[in-house]
């Protein structure tokens, strides 16, 4: 897993390619776990969409970045969120932008819910997209203030 | 007095006479709304049309060219397979064969998630042998016919004039039983506006274009199956 801002100007669109599942149900599918990947921030400067990547099957995007073997599962704009389930194993994925060596690890269990926050860390002379796993109360939260990948809102 | 009752009549018979002219529309006859509200709050717009002999040539603005045949709609179909991605190019390095490849990879990801979020057709299929037995299928085949790879050199001294976009032109034929039923031939070079900024890669652009390719001909293909609300 792995995690790369595309830093674009204008209205960053988010969209996924894993089938977005009821939004009305905890989990769709028991026999999986359900991710959230929640960008709440809106500030000034923050309008890129950043790219979540991942492994096959979950990940049916396309091969950008110039990886090979990694696919995207989506890209999530500023007051947005994207959410898919995965059959139970072991999720790897980075929590600072290009940072090898700081691969967290999250067991997923059927049935379960797991939120991921991803934000824009900013550093002295670069910014850096980051990921940390919330707790599901903060993520509920968190979701109250963001929508889901523009395929999908209300009309 | 009179003038203004005068007035309001011809106003009143003005506004029926375009209220009239805008319903006139007929799928048989050449007058056919070319602007339309999506369902997920856009405007899309597909150009006058022509009657040809098989069928209708569309003006639209986002293709260099489109075609359906004559009474077909889109609908009536349960599965929709697309097919792998061919190319009349070769690429002239390493660099571009690998982009072609990736490219042709994308078509089929990028048209399949937007055939999918439409509901047009209740599976879309990458694989003929993900197609249900006695499906209603149509086949949609899609061919790079044109290619370059760009240069991010050209892009960072005037890539916000459109120097060093790479480029990528499709044409599609969706086929019924092996008969043509709709064809399109679109080009893109660096839409997006990241494009312009010389900020994104060679490959990531396309990516771009290859959306902005599969939004026009799904929302083409939504305003001829009449999901979309016509605007005029």
């Amino acid at each position: 897993m792995c995690l790369v801002p595309l830093l674009l100007v204008g209205c960053a669109t988010t969209l996924q390619y894993p089938p977005f599942p009821d939004q009305a149900k905890r989990v769709e599918d028991p026999t999986k776990a359900r991710i959230y990947l929640i960008r709440k921030e809106k500030v000034v400067g923050s309008a890129g969409a950043l790219q979540f990547f991942g492994s096959e099957p979950e990940a049916t995007g396309p091969l950008v970045g110039g990886y090979s073997k990694m696919r995207l599962i989506g890209e999530v704009g500023p007051g947005s969120y994207l959410c898919w389930e995965e059959s139970p194993r072991p999720f790897k994925y980075v929590k600072v932008q290009n940072g090898t060596n700081t691969l967290d690890t999250i067991n997923l269990e059927a049935g379960n819910v797991y939120y991921l926050r991803a934000y824009l860390h900013s550093g002295w002379t670069r910014v850096s997209a980051r990921v940390e796993a919330v707790d599901e109360k903060e993520g509920q939260e968190l979701l109250r203030h963001c929508e889901p990948p523009n395929d999908y809102r209300k009309k | 007095m009179k003038t203004g009752t005068f007035l309001k009549g011809v106003a009143s018979t003005c506004v029926l006479i375009l209220w009239a002219t805008g319903c006139a529309t007929d799928k048989s006859t050449e007058h056919f709304p070319t602007k339309y509200n999506t369902t997920d709050s856009r405007v899309a717009e597909v150009g006058p049309r022509k009657r040809t002999d098989d069928g209708w040539t569309f003006k639209e603005p986002h293709m260099n060219k489109c075609w359906i045949a004559a009474d077909f709609d889109f609908t009536g179909y349960d599965t929709l397979y697309l097919a792998p991605t061919l190319s009349e190019v070769t690429g002239q390095d390493e660099d571009a064969r690998r982009m072609i490849e990736i490219s042709k990879d994308a078509v089929v990801v990028e048209y399949s998630r937007l055939f999918r979020v439409r509901n047009l057709f209740a599976n879309v299929v990458t694989s003929e042998t993900n197609i249900p037995p006695g499906a209603h299928v149509l086949k949609l085949e899609q061919t790079i016919i044109e290619f370059q790879k760009g240069s991010a050199g050209a892009r960072i001294w005037a890539g916000e004039f459109g120097a060093g976009q790479p480029v990528l032109a499709l044409a599609g034929k969706m086929t019924d039983g092996g008969k043509p039923v709709f064809t399109y031939e679109a080009r893109r070079s660096g839409t997006s506006a990241g494009a312009r900024l010389a900020i994104m890669r060679s490959d990531d652009i396309q990516i771009q274009d290859i959306r902005s390719m599969a939004l026009d001909v799904s929302d083409f293909v939504a305003v001829i199956a009449g999901k979309y609300t016509p605007r005029n």
